[in-house]
C-alpha cells in the first residue's frame, strides 16, 4: 500500500456514513481514489465492479499443435545461426563444437556468465570480455520491469544498450517468475537471496493464457504470456532467446507434472509460432521438461525436438542431488539429435560440469562463479579458497600462480584480503574477474581434454 | 598522502569524510600528540608527529604531510593562534623525523590560520622558511566559497613560487575554476566520486541527477561534448534503477575522467594565456 492510501486510510470515516454496514477495513477496499479533471484533489468513489471474465475450462491434457502446423521453410537451416560440431570424442558423447551466432562465436562446452540486469554484478563489459566471456545471460523478467522493452528497443537493442558486441541469450522471463512465487520453488533454486530481496509472493496466477504477477517495483499486475515474453525478447534482440515454459518445484506429483508437462508444451509452441512470424536472426531454444519422470523427458524431448527450434535447452527440476541430475542427463541426452546445441540451465559447478560434459551438454549458465566471487571465496587450480582470512594479510602472491587475468597479474592475495575486509567495492569486481576467467580457463580445459582424447 | 590527524578529527567532527563505520572518538590532544579509538577494534591509538612519519615512511608513498591540528571554523581567536602554533611545533617535529631518513619522500607543509589573515600569514611565514618540498593550504578555509576564494586569493601570492602547492579537500568544480587563477596546483577531494556514486554525473552542462525519469530514455552518451565511457544515460540510468554494482563503477569513473578532462582543458587554457 502507498504512503498516500495509508494516510487517506487513517482518516476515512468508518462504515456507517457511507451506508452498508460493513466494517471500515474491507469497505475500504470497494472505495478507490479517481481524479476529475476539475479537482485534482482525490476523491473517494465507489469502484466499478469488474465483469468477471468467463474462465474456459481447457482439458490439461490438450495435445500441444503437431510438427505438421508449422511451415515448411522453418525446418531449413538457418544461415545466421549454425552450430559446428569441430570434434565428437570417442570416448563419450562430448564434443567440441562452435555455435555461429549474428554477434560472433560461442566455443563449446563453454561457460555463459549471467548479466541480469544488462550488467554483470560489479565487472564492466570492457573486462568482462578480457577474461574471454563469450555468451552472456540477460534475465527478461527483471528486464521486463525495469527498463522495460521499449527503452532497449529505442537504443537499437540489447547488444547497443549495454554496448556490447557479442552473442547474447535472454530468457523468456519464466523462471524468475516462477522461483520467486513461493518457498518451496525458491528454497530449492537456491534463490533464498533473490527471494528476500524481492516480494516472494509476487506470482498471482497461472492460466492457459499465461503466467500472472506483480511487479517487485511499482506493484502492476503483470500477464506474462508466451507472445509477450517472446515480443519483449525480440525488442532486446538477443541472438539467442527462450520460449515460455512452466516451472514446478521437485516434489510434485506425476499427475500435476504431466498437466505442467503439457501446458508447457502449448507454451512452447505458441512461443515458436509467434517467433517465427519475425525471426530477426534470433534462434530459439527449446527448454525440456519432465521434472525426474524418464517417461516425461522422453515425452518432452520427442516432441519438441520435432519442431523447428534452433537448438535445446535442459530444464525444470533436474533432481535433488547431482548424482540425479547426472543419471537424468544420461538418460535424456542420447535422445536429442546430436546436431543440435544443448544448454543446460542454471548448472555450472564445477563437480556437476565434470559430470556433465561427458553427457555432450554443450553450454552452461549460473551466476555461481560470481556470486561466489562476491563473498570472497575464490576458485583456483589448488582447490577453492576463501577470504578474508587472516593467513592471508601478508600473502604477496596471486590468487592462482597460473592465472591470467587483471586482477591474479596487477593483484595480491594480501591486498585482495584487505579489500574484502574494508568492505570495498571494487573487491567484488577483482574477485569476480578472476572467478570468470578461471571458469573460461576451465571450460578451455574441457574442450582441449576433448580433443585430445581425454573426455 | 595525509597525516591521519585530519581524519580522525572529520570523523569526530563529522565534516564531511567519515568511513561510515562508526565514528573514531578522540579522546585527547597533548603536546605530544593526539590519542583516538579505532573504528575498527576499539582500540586506542596514539598518534604523534613521529609516529605519523614513521608510518608513512613504511607506506612509501611519494608526498607525505607532517601531523597538523585541525580546529573547527568557530574558535575563538585565541583557541586557534594556539591551534596554530602547536600545529607548527609538530610540523617542525614530524620534518624533522622525516629528514633522519627522506627516504625519496617529498614533505608538504600544512598551512593553518583558519580565516585569520594575519595568523595565514604568520603560518606561510614561518612554514617557508623551514626545507619542505611544498605547501598544503589546510584548516578551515571559510564556511562558503566565496569565502574560500577571498582567503585563497589572500593566501596564495605569499606561498614561494617555485614550490608546488595543493588545496586540500577541495575539488569541486565551480572551486577550482574559481581558484586556479590563484595559482593552485593540485586538489583533492572524494566529491567526485562520492557524488557519482550517489547519481550526480558532471557534465559540461551541469550536474544531472541520473536516476530522473527523464533520462530513461535518453540514448545519449553521458556527456556529448565531452566523451568518457562508451556507455549511454539510458543504461547508466537503467543500472541505477536496478542497485547494481557496475553502475558505482561506471559513474564513478565517468566523472573522474570529467574531472581529469577538465584539469586538461585549464592546462591548455594557462598554457594559452587565457587563464
Amino acid at each position: 500500500m502507498t504512503a498516500y492510501r495509508r494516510a487517506v486510510k487513517a482518516i476515512v470515516p468508518t462504515a456507517s456514513c457511507f451506508g452498508g454496514g460493513r466494517s471500515g477495513w474491507r469497505f475500504f477496499s470497494l472505495v478507490s481514489m479517481a481524479e476529475s479533471p476539475e479537482n485534482p484533489t482525490p476523491l473517494l468513489v465507489p469502484k466499478k465492479k469488474k465483469k468477471k471474465s468467463k474462465k474456459i475450462k481447457i482439458d490439461p491434457l490438450t495435445p500441444p499443435p503437431p510438427p505438421s502446423e508449422f511451415p515448411e521453410w522453418a525446418y531449413e537451416p538457418r544461415d545466421f545461426f549454425k552450430f559446428e560440431i569441430v570434434y565428437q570424442s570417442k570416448k563419450s558423447r562430448a564434443r567440441v563444437g562452435r555455435i555461429h551466432t549474428p554477434h560472433g562465436i560461442v566455443e563449446t562446452p563453454g561457460f555463459v556468465s549471467v548479466a541480469t540486469n544488462g550488467a554483470l554484478k560489479a565487472v564492466d563489459h570492457r573486462a568482462g570480455d578480457a577474461t574471454d566471456c563469450q555468451l552472456m545471460f540477460c534475465n527478461s523478467y527483471h528486464l521486463l520491469i525495469q527498463p522495460g522493452p521499449a527503452v532497449i528497443e529505442k537504443a537499437g537493442g540489447l547488444h547497443k544498450f549495454i554496448n556490447r558486441d557479442r552473442p547474447l541469450i535472454t530468457d523468456s522471463g519464466g523462471f524468475q517468475v516462477f522461483s520467486l512465487s513461493g518457498a518451496d520453488a525458491a528454497d530449492e533454486m537456491n534463490m533464498k537471496s533473490l527471494a528476500k530481496r524481492h516480494h516472494s509472493k509476487s506470482m498471482l496466477k497461472v492460466t492457459e493464457e499465461g503466467a500472472s504477477f506483480q511487479s517487485y517495483k511499482d506493484g502492476k499486475k503483470i500477464l506474462l504470456t508466451p507472445e509477450l515474453s517472446v515480443q519483449s525478447q525480440k525488442a532486446y534482440g538477443a541472438d539467442i532467446i527462450v520460449p515460455l515454459d512452466e516451472l514446478l518445484p521437485a516434489n510434485v506429483d506425476d499427475r500435476r507434472l504431466l498437466h505442467s508437462v503439457y501446458l508447457t508444451h502449448r507454451w512452447e509452441a505458441r512461443s515458436l509460432q509467434e517467433h517465427l512470424k519475425d525471426i530477426r536472426q534470433q534462434a530459439m531454444f527449446c527448454v525440456i521438461h519432465g521434472g525426474m519422470n524418464f517417461d516425461l523427458r522422453k515425452l518432452s524431448v520427442e516432441y519438441l525436438t520435432s519442431l523447428p527450434f534452433d537448438g535445446c535447452a535442459v530444464g525444470g527440476s533436474l533432481g535433488k542431488d547431482r548424482k540425479e541430475l547426472i543419471e537424468l542427463l544420461h538418460f535424456t541426452m542420447p535422445l536429442i539429435p546430436r546436431e543440435k546445441p544443448v544448454h543446460l540451465l542454471g548448472i555450472a559447478d564445477l563437480e556437476s560440469l565434470e559430470g556433465a560434459v561427458p553427457t555432450g551438454v554443450d553450454t552452461f549458465d549460473s551466476c555461481y562463479p560470481t556470486r561466489m566471487a562476491r563473498h570472497g571465496h575464490l576458485l583456483t587450480r589448488q582447490g577453492r579458497l576463501k577470504m578474508p582470512k587472516r593467513k592471508y594479510d601478508m600473502d604477496y602472491g596471486p590468487i592462482d600462480d597460473e592465472c591470467t587475468c587483471f586482477t591474479c597479474q596487477n593483484h595480491t592475495r594480501a591486498y585482495i584480503n584487505h579489500l574484502l575486509k574494508a568492505k570495498e567495492p571494487v573487491a567484488g569486481t577483482l574477485c569476480t574477474i578472476h572467478n570468470l576467467q578461471f571458469m573460461n580457463d576451465r571450460m578451455k580445459k574441457f574442450r582441449q581434454d576433448i580433443l585430445d582424447g581425454h573426455i | 598522502m595525509c597525516s591521519g590527524y585530519g581524519s580522525v578529527f572529520a570523523l569526530v567532527s563529522g565534516s564531511g569524510s567519515g568511513s561510515g563505520s562508526g565514528s573514531a572518538s578522540l579522546l585527547s590532544t597533548t603536546e605530544e600528540g593526539v590519542k583516538f579509538r579505532s573504528y575498527f577494534d576499539g582500540s586506542e591509538i596514539t598518534l604523534t608527529p613521529e609516529s605519523s612519519v614513521r608510518a608513512q615512511k613504511k607506506l612509501a608513498s611519494d608526498i607525505i604531510v607532517p601531523l597538523d591540528e585541525l580546529p573547527a571554523y568557530h574558535v575563538s581567536k585565541q583557541r586557534l593562534k594556539e591551534s596554530v602554533y602547536l600545529s607548527h611545533r609538530w610540523e617542525a617535529r614530524s620534518l624533522l623525523e622525516h629528514l633522519a631518513n627522506p627516504q625519496q619522500q617529498a614533505m608538504y607543509a600544512v598551512i593553518h590560520g583558519g580565516v585569520d589573515r594575519d595568523l595565514r600569514k604568520l603560518s606561510v611565514e614561518y612554514l617557508s622558511q623551514l626545507p619542505f618540498d611544498g605547501f598544503a593550504v589546510g584548516g578551515s578555509l571559510g564556511k562558503d566559497r566565496k569565502e574560500m576564494a577571498n582567503l585563497l586569493e589572500f593566501v596564495m601570492p605569499l606561498l614561494p613560487e617555485d614550490k608546488p602547492n595543493h588545496i586540500l579537500g577541495i575539488a569541486d568544480m565551480e572551486s577550482v575554476e574559481s581558484t586556479v587563477a590563484f595559482g593552485c596546483d593540485t586538489f583533492d577531494s572524494a566529491y567526485p566520486t562520492r557524488l557519482a556514486r550517489h547519481g550526480s554525473l558532471f557534465t559540461t552542462e551541469g550536474v544531472i541527477h541520473i536516476k530522473l525519469t527523464r533520462f530513461k530514455d535518453d540514448h545519449r552518451p553521458i556527456d556529448p561534448k565531452c566523451p568518457t565511457i562508451p556507455y549511454t544515460r539510458a543504461y547508466l540510468h537503467h543500472l541505477m534503477r536496478q542497485k547494481e554494482p557496475l553502475f558505482l563503477t561506471l559513474a564513478s569513473m565517468h566523472n573522474m575522467a570529467f574531472m581529469n578532462n577538465l584539469m586538461a582543458t585549464i592546462r591548455e587554457k594557462i598554457l594559452n594565456n587565457e587563464i
